[in-house]
């Protein structure tokens, strides 16, 4: 065996390594339907807000007159207003569509905090153990004790209300659950022999919680981190309807529920789009993170 | 006389048993107490014993994998307990682990090229090229087609699996090697086939076992020395062929009289030990063997017989011989 082939086979059978593994991911995802549901939604999500400019209508903060009827009162959807008009004559449409970007900058970017944090104070307390995992776990527990939206209510009235600030407190808030779980999966890891054996060869720690074990709990944090998104933009969702999030003129889909609540028997459309939009996009989440946990359980393997 | 390789002296390794709301520490599992024995370069030393008797453990605290309890690891005259992690780090390609299940010693995330480079990465050694063609040599080496790089520790039998645990510890030279219990979890066939490539590897590498193992005919055939541990304490240590032929310790005789034979005239002795190993957490006063041993006397429950010299060359610590 010459030296070029075996260099040429380090390159090339890895592309054809993942290619295997992403056939035999595809073919777990075939038994479990409901996350092509969840993945569809969730795809047309992130085009909703990637491609918002385009797909909008109108600007989402103009007053429209012509969204008005004389008497002040909005008018119904219509060709002009596909979802019909907001209480100062603005497009629910294009404010929906625009509020998506909300959710989703929320729920990825919030979820990545608590995930960073989480993942990190668990990998330590589970790798550590001792007096460092009884602290970082009395701490997890204490986060957890506080009722969730509670606790962000109080933290963005405090920090002042911006998109920023929920971003802050959520993810903050959020990694109670994270940092448990992953403690949990590398208190079982780390008693692996590869895990040894890399200490046997000098691997330094950090080399090993992030390189060694990390890569063998993804899974679960996978799943988790798609769970969570779907949480925390509820949450958002929660604190805008409530006037401490996302401040209006920019729509969120939490503070045009809000702004429909009081004209909802006469313009019932202002707040079941936003609450219908809010449904699919929670819904989607939680599709597609059931089924990530269903592909990845080991007793479902289909190897 | 050559200077040991390594040289333990009197290891030992408490594991605290923690109870109650506080974790107070109500007792102590006594894993491995008191263990001495040096290595010489370019030997094997065959440590036996049944489950549970410190043989792992000893493995491990030896390259402090485990922090020993007290005691001291000299190897090649330098005290591997003291040192720091940096000192440590750099001792680690001295001595090296091969672990004795080929199915939880492997990486799953890891193609057997990153298991095999990785080692080398971290110490720094060879230019990434000559890793690359270092991990094709390896995997030559140890009887694996160099085309293997690219796969996954899954698509191996237990057998290659093995193969590529040596080559692991090969990566960065070392001039020892502690074997725990290398081919307890394959099949005889391949058993042989391993034991094999064990041997060759120390004939070419001057490699330097310990060879930890509860199989005795494996035992014998790799062996130089043997220690026969029982209950995290030192039975008997001798050249292999002089415990074979004629061990001293009644625990050894035990283990001996339950090997297999293939001579079904042979007559033999088959001495049945009674009763369970008892618990390290609280063992026997005197001699740990004393509630099992057929030849057990007064003193034996009293007093802890000396470690001493009953023949040339042959340890043995039961207070027959004393």
């Amino acid at each position: 065996m010459s030296v070029q082939n075996a260099s040429a086979a380090i390159g090339g059978a890895s592309k054809s390594q993942k290619k295997s593994r992403g056939a035999l991911f595809w073919k777990s995802v075939r038994k479990f339907p409901m996350v092509y549901v969840g993945g569809l939604i969730v795809f047309l999500l992130v085009i909703c807000a990637v491609f918002a400019p385009v797909l909008a209508l109108h600007n989402p903060i103009t007053q429209y007159q012509n969204g008005l009827h004389m008497d002040g009162t909005p008018v119904g959807p219509s060709k002009f207003f596909p979802f019909g008009a907001d209480d100062v004559g603005r497009d629910v449409y294009s404010r929906l569509i625009y509020g998506s970007r909300v959710s989703l900058i929320v729920g990825f970017v919030a979820t990545a905090i608590s995930l960073l944090i989480g993942t990190t104070l668990g990998l330590i307390s589970g790798y550590f153990g001792g007096f460092i995992d009884t602290v970082i776990m009395r701490i997890t527990d204490t986060i957890l004790a506080f009722p969730f939206l509670l606790f962000a209510l109080a933290l963005v009235t405090i920090l002042g209300s911006s998109l920023t600030n929920v971003l802050i407190a959520i993810g903050i808030l959020g990694w109670g659950v994270m940092a448990r779980v992953v403690r949990g999966q590398v208190l079982s890891v780390k008693e692996f022999e590869y895990v040894q054996a890399a200490r046997a060869l000098g691997a330094s720690t950090p080399r090993i919680l992030f390189r060694v074990i990390l890569p063998n709990i993804l899974g679960p944090i996978i799943v988790l981190a798609t769970l969570a998104v779907s949480q925390n933009i509820l949450v958002e969702a929660g604190l805008s309807f409530l006037g401490v999030g996302v401040q209006p003129p920019t729509p969120s889909w939490g503070n045009m529920i809000y702004a429909g609540v009081q004209d909802y028997q006469f313009a019932p459309w202002l707040m079941v789009y936003p609450g219908v939009a809010l449904l699919l996009a929670v819904l989607g989440f939680n599709l597609l993170g059931d089924g990530l946990r269903d592909i990845l359980d080991p007793r479902n393997a289909t190897h | 006389m050559t200077e040991a390789l390594l040289d333990v002296q009197d290891l030992k390794k408490y594991f605290p048993i923690r109870r109650g709301v506080l974790q107070r520490v109500v007792g102590q599992v006594r894993a491995v107490d008191g263990i001495t024995f040096s290595v010489m370069p370019g030997e094997t030393l065959g440590v036996v014993g049944e489950s549970g008797c410190g043989k792992s453990t000893m493995a491990r605290t030896i390259l402090r994998l485990l922090e020993p309890t007290s005691g001291k690891v000299e190897f090649e005259g330098k005290n591997v307990v003291g040192l720091s992690k940096n000192e440590m780090r750099a001792m680690r390609r001295e001595m090296q682990i091969v672990f004795q299940d080929p199915y939880a010693s492997l990486n799953p995330r890891y193609t057997i090229g990153k298991t095999l480079l990785e080692p080398m990465e971290i110490h720094h050694l060879h230019t990434a090229s000559a890793r690359k063609q270092r991990v094709a040599d390896l995997l030559d080496r140890v009887g694996l087609d160099p085309d293997y790089t690219n796969r996954f520790a899954h698509e191996f039998s237990g057998g290659q699996r093995q193969r590529i645990g040596i080559a692991r510890a090969l990566t960065v030279n070392p001039k020892l090697l502690i074997l725990d219990e290398p081919v307890a979890a394959l099949d005889v066939s391949v058993q042989s086939q391993v034991l094999n490539l064990l041997k060759d590897l120390q004939d070419d590498l001057d490699l330097t076992y310990i060879f930890v193992a509860h199989d005795l005919s494996v035992v014998r055939y790799i062996s130089d020395r043997v220690l026969v541990l029982y209950l995290g304490h030192m039975a008997e240590l001798a050249d292999a062929d002089e415990v074979f032929a004629d061990p001293l310790h009644p625990y050894t005789r035990a283990l001996l009289s339950a090997v297999p034979v293939t001579d079904p005239d042979q007559k033999r002795e088959r001495i049945i030990l009674k009763g369970d190993l008892p618990s390290p957490a609280n063992p026997p006063a005197g001699c740990p063997f004393h509630t099992r041993c057929p030849a057990a006397m007064e003193i034996c429950s009293k007093q802890v017989p000396a470690w001493q010299e009953a023949k040339p060359g042959h340890l043995v610590a039961c207070h027959l011989y004393q």
